[in-house]
């Protein structure tokens, strides 16, 4: 195996759960984020030369991956992002908890608009809100209250009765 | 539920990510190789079989520009200038297929727009004025070329011409119009990210 193959290899095998977690946030289809991945992935073989050590490796990937993913959805009209059904109609046979929260989290990110959604998916892979302006290429600041905003609108979708009061 | 529950949910769940085996590896190095090539020999042949037209252009010029007039050269002229145009908006439109994913969210959106607002100028307009000038060289040059044929051959040859310039265009009508949608409906996809 050469340098370059271990090194993608290991950026992968660090990686990989959180590129696909956000590929899912994206397109949510599972077949469609298969694609996604795979795309996010000849994206990061073809752009590892120029990776000079300025950022966070981690933040160097998450940045592919969020370009790729933009391209990938407002090029392929095809892949154009499925709406799920209202959270009522979501399928009944899961066990509450966990999957419950996870199906209403999907649920709600599916509301938001395509740019919210990547920066939610950066925000529930626990990343600071540095490290999303350095992706996203906005201030702190602004980083911030968008964030808070996205956040505010997540938490209202997953729990409608709050909301209501 | 609070948002730490969200989280703590979302880094749990099962996750069936798409093997990466040293076949997949390979693969994956092999597509990449491909592309870059596809994207370089499309170019090169467009880029070749244009030289061998502005040699033909260069042939037919030296050939007989001492016996031809003004408008002979200029329609040679017009036309080697036509293609030359045409050949740098085809490597232009290479930078939508190659954008560095590497940059900050802003600055690719900004490339992405600047490159998707050029495909939408070359499909409304410049398209257009290539057409309407190239055609306009030719008949020039069927001017000179036969001013000493029949009435009727001057005639019907420009004639001809454009019937067959019509035709081109009325046959590819359709593909432009859904090219254009396509890069309008892109457009307000990619201004209304950055508006976010």
């Amino acid at each position: 195996m050469t340098h370059r193959e271990q090194t993608f290899e290991a950026l992968v095998r660090d990686n990989r759960d959180s590129i696909y977690r956000i590929c899912r946030a994206y397109v949510y289809d599972r077949l469609w984020a298969d694609d996604l991945y795979q795309e996010i992935l000849l994206q990061l073989w073809g752009s590892m030369d120029s990776y000079r050590g300025a950022a966070k490796l981690s933040t160097w990937v998450y940045r592919v991956a969020v370009n790729t993913a933009i391209t990938y959805n407002t090029r392929q009209k095809k892949h154009a992002h499925q709406q799920l059904p209202d959270i009522s109609g979501l399928p009944d046979d899961h066990a509450p908890g966990e999957d419950e929260q996870l199906q209403a989290l999907y649920h709600a990110i599916n509301q938001l608009e395509p740019q919210d959604r990547l920066v939610i998916s950066l925000v529930l892979e626990g990343l600071s809100y540095k490290e999303i302006a350095e992706i996203t290429g906005a201030t702190v600041t602004n980083t911030g209250a968008r964030i808070s905003r996205i956040k505010t609108r997540i938490m209202n979708l997953t729990n409608p009765e709050s909301n209501t009061r | 539920m609070n948002f730490e529950e969200l989280q703590r949910s979302w880094k749990g769940q099962p996750l069936n990510v798409p093997d990466h085996n040293t076949e997949a590896r390979q693969q994956l190095a092999y597509k990449w190789q491909r592309t870059q090539r596809q994207l370089l020999w499309t170019n090169i042949g467009v880029t070749g079989a244009f030289a061998a037209t502005l040699c033909v252009l260069a042939w037919v010029y030296l050939q007989w520009h001492s016996v031809r007039g003004i408008l002979f050269t200029g329609s040679l002229a017009a036309t080697a200038l036509l293609l030359l145009i045409f050949l740098s908006v085809l490597w232009k439109g290479i930078v939508l297929k190659r954008m560095d994913p590497t940059l900050s969210g802003t600055e690719y959106l900004k490339r992405y727009h600047t490159a998707l607002r050029w495909r939408q100028r070359t499909l409304t307009t410049y398209t257009w004025v290539y057409m309407v000038l190239l055609w306009l060289a030719m008949i020039l040059y069927m001017a000179d070329v036969l001013q000493e044929m029949a009435l009727w051959i001057r005639l019907a040859a420009p004639a001809a011409m454009t019937v067959y310039v019509l035709l081109v265009k009325w046959l590819t009508r359709k593909k432009q119009q859904r090219q254009l949608q396509q890069t309008n409906e892109l457009i307000e996809e990619v201004e209304q990210m950055m508006a976010e």
